[in-house]
């Protein structure tokens, strides 16, 4: 036995032979404390290839993942582009980064892998709609219970589903019983926080799967714990043949002379602060500056009501809530999510129309109930803040309305990708209301940055 | 604690002042006592209600960030119970059924304002009670059901002691200067608090200074400096503040820049860990009851000073049994998340066996570590003073033990 290697509160301890650990140079750091080298946990897989590389055998008690040999039930066959994706992945070692857009399967991808690799799995996801979604579709696909983490769940199984709040709770005990790690939306795995749920695991094998992959500064996190983007297909490469057609219009709507009074005297209070303070939104830290002159300045808090006050009216005028109200009209057997970017706006428009309203203050049970009448078709419409923005599965739904929404690129792509799942004959549309002559167009005109909406050629009316 | 935006601290370059209040000042007396009062005789308010009084007081103080804390500390206390005079989401479903029909058939007028008039003049008894309102149950309507109470000052001592344990949040570790005569009592409990969090620890005795510098972090702190024991040593900091003399020194991730935090006894932190036993084990609690019940010629003590070990190196036994000849025979308890002390520690205990600590290993440890199952097998140390359990050791098993040692 050259080395023994534990798993010990997310990090993995060496000790034994000292010249075949040193080998191992800057994966392992001795730590005087316990008397023994540590090791990330994410280093198992790079420090098991290494001793076997040179023959030193460890005496490995860190593993404690099993073999899952649970075929895969489902008849569907993978499509070409899943074939692709999965030989990609395969032939990176089972490390890598997959994306692939909303409604291509991503899903059902996740279990080629795991029917792969054949080792217990830990899928780790942002939402707790997407727990129960995935523990579901575990459950159909593979025919074994699915253990879940998280939304007041704590049962581990040999596939087990995981909210990434969860996942880094619990890793340092339960980071060694799992061979595969895969990471739903895995743009949420750079945060600070988020990142231990890969850091303090030992899984060798790991899959990010996205739409929306980070490329920016963030990637070099995302590549140093699940691997390399292997494979990357847009919207635009896979619709017509896997998403369903579709267009994207935008609504110009004007306020009405009262709420542009309102707006006018609030925006300009807003305005000449910033003004003022010389606070700018370009630089880095304009956000910041922001708040704390609020804080600071005399008449700090006013100006900040002020601030709220002339977003709330653009970002739910009441042309906005006409206009929902027309288009969910002139749509009675279409399936509608109506997206907003605040909880107020959600529920104001609610309580007008009667609808439901899904936001994270909804209760599981309620949440759950919204979420099956929609996609049986009892409910035609469903309002939401932001917590549909990904990946939550509602196939049915064939018109996205967003009536407010951040100037975040990938919130925008997210949300078409709810409506783009593919069925038979339909055609899906994404309506966006701008308030016209605010602050809104601006906002709006960032969101559209992306290849979805610049080259398919969206209009405006 | 408080949340970020609430933290008064001042930051220089390099440094960080927490802005601690004056727990005596009238003022401030007041404007706890009002909050307070608010959450003391609100049983029954609703959050929303009670944040608009709250806001009524905090508004119009001088410090209105210092206001917002004292009111985070209190809601921190409080429990609110759901609304439930009426199954809210059985008549919300009929409701949506209902107004789902209704666009359907295309019954509902082009009006927006007569929208919800037309679904309600059509609904049933059952859906009524939400004419007042569809989502009259969200969280600001839920009702104030119980207010963990305490006084007016100590509301603010501990708004002091939350300002560090704020900031500690986002430490990677803490630097504990503590002067060597402190209370045994007081170092068993800091240390069994550390435990508790499972925190690790450096020791270094400095004879001639006749001071303990503790270096406190996370088992992965070696690896990469970041803040995700940030929890764990805040919540460990109120044990600090316990000791007669220290000094806590740590760097703070504040504002993108690395700052450092010093606070030490001359701040008149107080603790509200006040009770000796608050993380004491149920089953230690169980064990040293059973014992005292069932041993008359040994006494048990689970408040053991510590044992210096030489070096960089202290301990602290679990338990310490006196013989009716007053023989005194220490005891540690080796739980499986501490696994990793286990090997360490028999090998001091080797090359002291005058120390005669007992160590009590947890079964489960062994179910996959051969090598440390074989090492206790083989050591004659652990043959004569060792004993195995589940869960917890037995006060049979303990006791045989004991005599062995006679």
């Amino acid at each position: 036995m050259s080395c023994r290697i534990r798993f010990h509160e997310g990090t993995l301890l060496l000790d034994g032979d000292d010249a075949v650990i040193k080998t191992l140079g800057d994966l392992v750091i001795f730590d005087q404390r316990v008397n023994a080298w540590r090791a990330a946990a994410c280093r198992y897989e790079t420090i098991m290839r290494k001793l076997y590389a040179a023959k030193h055998i460890p005496d490995d008690q860190a593993r404690a993942y099993t073999l899952f040999e649970h075929p895969l039930l489902s008849s569907f066959q993978p499509m070409p582009h899943q074939k692709a994706a999965l030989t990609a992945w395969l032939s990176s070692k089972c490390r890598g980064i997959v994306a692939m857009p909303t409604g291509s399967g991503k899903t059902f991808f996740a279990f080629l892998a795991i029917a792969a690799v054949k080792r217990s799995t830990l899928i780790v996801v942002p939402t707790i709609d997407l727990l129960q979604q995935w523990a579901s579709l575990v459950e159909r696909n593979f025919g074994c219970k699915a253990g879940m983490l998280g939304g007041g769940c704590s049962d581990i199984q040999e596939i087990t589903v995981s909210t990434y709040d969860s996942a880094v709770l619990k890793m340092p005990s339960i980071g060694n019983r799992f061979g595969l790690i895969v990471f739903d939306e895995c743009h949420h795995l750079p945060g600070e926080v988020n990142r231990l749920s890969a850091s303090l695991c030992l899984a060798p094998y790991r899959l990010g799967i996205s739409a929306t992959p980070d490329t920016g500064e963030t990637f070099g996190v995302m590549k140093d714990l699940i691997g390399e983007l292997v494979y990357h297909a847009g919207i635009r490469d896979l619709k017509d043949s896997v998403l369903s057609p579709y267009r994207t219009v935008r609504v110009k709507l004007g306020l009405t002379p009262e709420e542009r009074a309102e707006y006018k005297v609030n925006h300009d209070q807003y305005v000449s602060f910033l003004r003022a303070n010389a606070i700018s939104f370009q630089s880095e830290h304009g956000w910041q500056d922001f708040l704390l002159a609020c804080i600071r300045r005399p008449n700090g808090r006013d100006v900040y009501r002020a601030y709220l006050k002339q977003r709330a009216i653009a970002r739910c005028g009441s042309a906005k809530l006409r206009e929902v109200w027309r288009i969910i009209r002139a749509n009675p057997d279409a399936r509608i999510i109506v997206f907003t970017a605040d909880n107020d706006t959600a529920y104001r428009l609610g309580e007008t129309l009667c609808l439901p309203v899904l936001t994270h203050k909804t209760k599981a049970a309620e949440r759950k109930d919204f979420l099956d009448c929609f996609r049986s078709g009892l409910y035609p419409v469903l309002i939401t803040s932001k917590v549909l923005n990904e990946g939550v599965d509602v196939p049915e739904a064939n018109i996205g309305i967003v009536v407010s929404g951040s100037g975040c690129t990938r919130e925008h792509v997210q949300r078409l990708g709810r409506i783009l799942r593919r069925a038979e004959g339909k055609e899906a549309v994404l309506y966006e209301l701008v308030s016209e002559g605010t602050s809104e167009m601006n906002v709006s005109e960032r969101r559209r940055k992306d290849d979805a909406y610049t080259a398919h050629g969206g209009y405006s009316c | 604690m408080l949340t970020k935006d609430l933290i008064r601290v001042r930051a220089a370059a390099t440094s960080l002042k927490p802005m601690f209040i004056d727990c005596a000042d009238e003022t401030l007396i007041s404007i706890a006592h009002d909050l307070l009062q608010l959450y003391r005789e609100g049983e029954g308010c609703t959050r929303a209600e009670l944040e608009e009084a709250a806001e009524a007081c905090t508004t119009v103080f001088y410090d209105r960030k210092l206001a917002d804390g004292l009111l985070k500390l209190i809601q921190d206390r409080a429990e609110f119970m759901p609304v439930a005079d009426c199954d809210y989401p059985q008549a919300r479903a009929a409701l949506f059924r209902h107004s789902a029909e209704m666009i359907r058939r295309k019954c509902l007028p082009e009006e927006i304002e007569q929208v919800r008039e037309r679904i309600f003049a059509e609904t049933s008894d059952d859906i009524r009670p939400l004419s007042d309102g569809v989502f009259c149950d969200l969280p600001e309507n839920e009702r104030l059901r119980s207010f963990k109470k305490t006084f007016d000052r100590e509301l603010l001592e501990r708004y002091n002691v939350s300002l560090v344990q704020s900031l500690l949040l986002y430490a990677d570790s803490m630097t504990l200067v503590l002067s060597e005569n402190q209370e045994p009592a007081a170092m068993r409990r800091l240390f069994r608090y550390m435990k508790f969090f499972r925190l690790l620890f450096r020791a270094e005795h400095d004879l001639a200074k006749k001071r303990i510098t503790l270096t406190i972090d996370g088992p992965g702190s070696i690896l990469e400096h970041s803040v995700k024991y940030g929890l764990q040593l805040a919540s460990f900091f109120p044990a600090v503040c316990q000791l007669s003399e220290w000094e806590m020194s740590c760097t703070v991730d504040w504002n993108a820049k690395k700052r450092k935090l010093k606070v030490d006894q001359s701040t008149g932190l107080r603790s509200h860990y006040t009770h000796i036993s608050a993380y004491q084990p149920e089953e230690v609690r169980m064990f040293a009851e059973l014992f005292r019940k069932k041993v008359s010629d040994w006494t048990l003590d689970d408040t053991p000073d510590w044992i210096s070990a030489g070096g960089q190196q202290m301990f602290f036994p679990d338990f310490v049994f006196t013989s009716n000849q007053g023989q005194r025979v220490p005891m540690e308890v080796f739980h499986r998340w501490y696994f990793a002390q286990i090997e360490q520690r028999l090998t001091w205990c080797e090359a002291n066996p005058q120390t005669g600590l007992l160590l009590a290993v947890d079964r489960s440890v062994l179910k996959k570590d051969n090598i440390l199952k074989d090492r206790l097998e083989s050591s004659p140390y652990f043959q004569t003073h060792g004993l195995m359990f589940r869960d917890f050791p037995g006060v049979e098993n303990t006791l045989e033990l004991l005599n062995q040692q006679r």
